[in-house]
């Protein structure tokens, strides 16, 4: 593989957009296919096809990484946060892939509040990763998905805590459902982490 | 509830029971209705004062009567003992706190709502046997999965009153409800459109902050409120 010198800082700042497009969509696809269970129409292959578009963008950028000589941020930097990324995507298509797993009639309320969430803090995401490219304007997404991160902290506690209310509730229930939500909760969490990496890059860079 | 009105203790009891049973609890306050709502087949659970009615009205054969919970005033396991060995199913008394008094009058409900939900159930020309897996308006056999069917019978059991999610979770899935779970709003969902489909004039009604009810059309010469 050779290294190249001409700088290609373009392709970057797309890859990251598209990386961000990619979540947004993978977020309003999973808040669907939650809000409908099970009659929405939005089978979890839909789900699949996302998260493979959003493995073959991080290859893509890993690929410019190792083939560029010039990246526009520290390559650690660039590492981190397409996994941040990746994990937001691979936790939401875990969870998606659990209510068929688990065989799971309905959904519960608490875990379409987390996937509205979701949509919020991806839809910010989405914005600060296209804003890469001129480090300005950030503020107010990465504050954005702060406050879906720490929104998303009492759902899942109010959520868990549901289902401890009552004794007679289905072990079932209580082994599935936690699962769930703490995939949905780990999405948000990775949401979290990548706007700290990009905060980071600001303050790197700017 | 078989209780003294004047006792201090009748209010938490009283949202206990309805929180568990997922019904209005009826308070009776004479001996003779104690023993009209120990024969009859229409309540799950009786919570009975000694004071008003004595034990040994209890009726002897176990599968015919309700849950029976002695409500006593004081606590001794002698009392107790006696209780038990005279056919209660459990005794529960003022020092406990309101979520094991919740354990202990849903306890004995457990197969009792099995029982029930086994029992055909019918309103108007409505049909609904989820133990044979059948369900008929008059004639015409209702297309229903057996979750389906088991909440179409649960509703047809209470004639037209309102029943809440608890309840229908509690009796078709055995288990309590957690707090947010859709699957009965899911099923009444689907049910409804199978109902619109096959052209029956039986309407699922949503009564807010209670539950569901089933209505029936002019079509047929049954009302609500059966």
């Amino acid at each position: 593989m050779r290294l190249t010198l001409v700088p290609r800082r373009q392709d970057f700042y797309e890859v990251f957009a598209a990386l961000g497009r990619n979540a947004q969509a993978t977020a309003v696809m999973v808040e669907e296919r939650f809000r409908g269970f099970p009659d929405s129409g939005v089978e979890h292959g839909k789900v699949k096809d996302l998260e493979h578009e959003g493995d073959r963008l991080t290859a893509e950028l890993y690929q410019l990484m190792n083939t560029q000589y010039v990246t526009p941020f520290d390559r650690e930097d660039i590492h981190d946060l397409a996994r941040a990324i990746d994990d937001v995507v691979d936790h939401m298509e875990h969870a998606s892939d659990l209510l068929g797993l688990y065989r799971i009639e309905a959904t519960m309320e608490q875990a379409i509040e987390q996937c509205g969430l979701l949509l919020g803090a991806t839809d910010y995401l989405a914005e600060a990763l296209g804003g890469l490219r001129h480090l300005s304007g950030l503020q107010k997404p990465l504050a954005g998905i702060k406050r879906r991160e720490d929104d998303g902290d009492r759902v899942v506690r109010d959520a868990v805590a549901a289902l401890f209310e009552d004794d007679d509730i289905s072990p079932r229930a209580i082994i599935q459902w936690k699962d769930i939500f703490g995939a949905l909760e780990d999405s948000l969490d990775a949401c979290d982490t990548a706007a700290h990496l990009i905060g980071n890059i600001v303050v790197k860079n700017a | 509830m078989a209780v003294r009105v004047g006792d201090r203790l009748l209010g938490p009891l009283f949202d206990t029971v309805a929180q568990v049973s997922g019904r209005t609890p009826v308070i009776v306050h004479t001996s003779a209705d104690a023993e009209l709502a120990l024969r009859s087949a229409h309540h799950d659970l009786v919570v009975l004062d000694p004071d008003i009615a004595s034990i040994d009205i209890l009726p002897d054969d176990p599968e015919a009567r309700p849950a029976i919970v002695v409500w006593i005033s004081a606590r001794s396991s002698a009392r107790v003992a006696q209780l038990l060995e005279a056919g209660a199913d459990d005794a529960i008394d003022p020092s406990m706190a309101p979520v094991e008094l919740a354990a202990r009058l849903r306890r004995p409900l457990r197969g009792r709502f099995v029982a029930v939900a086994r029992q055909p159930a019918v309103l108007g020309a409505l049909r609904v046997d989820a133990g044979l897996r059948e369900a008929a308006w008059h004639e015409t056999v209702l297309p229903l999965t057996p979750r389906e069917m088991e909440v179409l019978q649960v509703l047809v059991a209470a004639g037209g009153r309102p029943v809440s999610r608890e309840a229908i979770y509690r009796q078709v899935w055995r288990w309590a409800m957690p707090r947010g779970d859709r699957t009965v709003d899911v099923n009444v969902k689907r049910l409804r459109g199978k109902l619109a489909v096959a052209g029956v004039p039986v309407e699922v009604v949503t009564q807010p902050g209670v539950g569901y009810r089933l209505t029936i059309g002019t079509a047929d010469q049954a009302v609500t409120g059966l």
